[in-house]
């Protein structure tokens, strides 16, 4: 089950219904938690039966570790999950687990284990923060509810044990009207920007990463730049639904974007983008290298960035076009670092709006010059893709032959009214989503944006053909 | 050598200066990194291993990560001189 698909709304709905007609705290954990199981199961058996085994496994074994303080069995814990993970998602033990295992599992996806990345950083968090004894030890109820969410387990958001098991602790409070309305506009949000822009640009992303048309320079390289617009409608749409259906059950998740295709710098915008994976990274790696290698700072904090994007690349998969994808990232941050002086310098001497204007034009270029990278099937496609962004000239001299038909898969008049709709909404809405988002939040406005946002779900969204989230894969 | 609270104030005041390349900076225990421009990781790092050499202390890396303001640090330093 996708969280686009109508089936979520009722599922959700149901489900809703059933949570409130209870005001008993164990019967709404055992809901909850029944009702997750059935999620994850309705996408395949072995990610339930797998989330469950991984689940019992790290609670017992925290709890072991919380007793006895030790280190080496927190160390082989962590190893344990770290090789599964690297197991599942590189070297397919899932597959090889279904195709051996006698209960015949069907798995109709090539996800084997739904949400296993997300849900291991949140393991590891778990043992960490217990060998601290920064939070309180939980049921092994809350612990498999705190995994098996249903919103947040195919993408995220990865949340602080000591931000989610405290809330899982008071499922006691009433329907709130106010929590309703939020998560219900947040679900609308996101179902906008997952079907009206995020699955019209993919096909067009589709064209020029496909190799399919015989298209150069601007032309590829505006493709280029609207896999990071899809990218950032698709992922941020699954979190808006995810934290809408949490809210309306009186749960609140982590956000996990903050306008980042508005930020002046590449700090700025990984404050900004998959922000808890980030914080996951920043607080379990990055900060202890740098506390470690303190007596020479600029070392460490450049060879603590090395490392957080390097895993992260790793983390999203396995090839060398994720490695170059974070080797970009590094390169980016190591020069920030490295000239922030210099750059405030400039800065004071340059008009302020032109100074921010320019600064957020480059940040969004090198970004996508990036995601090429992570979008590329292969480091062949990659190299393809940069041989024609610098084939001259670089603008097209045919708008309809070199620009048009290349984007649109053709050249028809319904593909050309096509593309222009997809790209006028998407680039209104990139520059226009940070003012209208504080208005649609208001009571003030909220009434006649939610109108408008349903008339163009159904009058521009992608009903039957959608795209399944782009990170449900890692 | 030890020192009091009202020692620590200007001797930090010293290090944030030379550190953030603000010669006119005033620190308030309320001052956190959202107000000092050139206050990021890397000179947050090298503020901490100037504060270590001027003190002589060792801060414990989860006591770092709980300090938030100038007023967690002066609290942290003088916790540490007197242990």
């Amino acid at each position: 089950m996708s969280l686009v698909y109508v089936e979520y709304l009722c599922f959700l709905v149901v489900f809703t219904g059933l949570y409130y007609l209870t005001s008993s705290k164990k019967i709404r954990a055992y809901l909850l938690l029944l009702c997750s199981f059935i999620f994850i199961a309705q996408h395949s058996f072995f990610s339930l039966i797998f989330l469950v085994a991984s689940s019992v496994f790290t609670f017992f074994i925290a709890k072991k570790i919380a007793q006895t303080k030790s280190k080496p069995l927190l160390w082989f814990a962590i190893s344990l999950h770290i090789i599964v993970l690297l197991g599942i998602k590189y070297f397919h033990w899932g597959n090889t687990l279904v195709n051996l295992s006698p209960l015949h599992f069907q798995t109709n996806t090539i996800i084997v284990a739904l949400g296993v990345s997300f849900y291991t950083l949140q393991h590891i968090s778990f043992l960490v923060e217990t060998f601290h004894k920064r939070i309180p030890f939980p049921s092994l109820g809350n612990y498999l509810s705190y995994h098996a969410f249903f919103p947040k387990i195919s993408s995220g958001p990865i949340e602080k044990p000591q931000t989610f098991l405290p809330q899982l602790a008071s499922l006691n409070q009433s329907f709130s009207s106010e929590n309703f309305v939020y998560g219900f506009q947040r679900i609308l949000w996101g179902f906008f920007k997952k079907m009206v822009l995020a699955d019209r640009l993919l096909p067009i992303v589709e064209q020029i990463f496909g190799l399919h048309t015989p298209a150069h320079g601007f032309t590829v390289w505006l493709g280029i730049c609207l896999f990071t617009l899809a990218l950032y409608f698709d992922f941020s749409a699954y979190i808006d639904i995810a934290i809408g259906s949490a809210r309306i059950l009186g749960i609140k998740l982590s956000e996990n974007f903050n306008f980042p295709l508005h930020t002046t710098s590449i700090a700025a915008f990984w404050r900004c983008w998959h922000i808890t994976l980030i914080q996951w990274l920043t607080q379990y790696l990055y900060y202890p290298i740098v506390y470690r290698f303190r007596k020479y700072p600029t070392l460490a904090v450049m060879l603590a960035i090395a490392v957080v994007f390097g895993l992260s690349g790793v983390w999203h998969g396995w090839g060398i076009t994720y490695l170059l994808w974070a080797a970009c990232h590094i390169v980016y941050l190591w020069f920030e670092t490295l000239t922030k002086k210099q750059r405030n310098t400039i800065a004071k001497k340059l008009p302020r709006l032109f100074y921010q204007n320019f600064s957020i034009f480059i940040t969004f270029n090198l970004v996508c010059f990036a995601h090429l990278f992570f979008r590329a099937n292969s480091f062949a496609t990659a190299q393809t893709l940069i041989q024609k962004v610098f084939t001259f000239p670089f603008f097209p001299q045919s708008v309809l032959v070199d620009f048009i038909a290349p984007l649109a898969g053709g050249g028809s008049q319904e593909q050309v009214f096509n593309l222009y709709i997809s790209l006028l909404g998407c680039f209104l809405f990139l520059f226009l989503e940070k003012k209208i988002y504080p208005y649609y939040l208001s009571t003030k406005f909220r009434f006649s944006i939610n109108f408008i946002l349903l008339l163009l779900i159904f009058l521009f969204g992608i009903f039957d053909a959608g795209e399944a989230f782009i990170y449900l894969q890692f | 050598m030890s020192y009091n609270i009202d020692e620590i104030m200007p001797k930090l005041q010293v290090i944030f200066r030379e550190v953030f390349d603000e010669p006119n900076l005033i620190i308030k225990p309320e001052l956190t990194a959202n107000d000092v421009a050139q206050w990021d990781s890397l000179t947050h790092i090298a503020m901490i291993n100037s504060v270590e050499q001027t003190f002589g202390i060792v801060i414990p890396f989860q006591m770092l990560m709980e300090m938030e303001s100038v007023g967690d640090l002066v609290q942290g330093i003088s916790q540490l001189l007197q242990s």
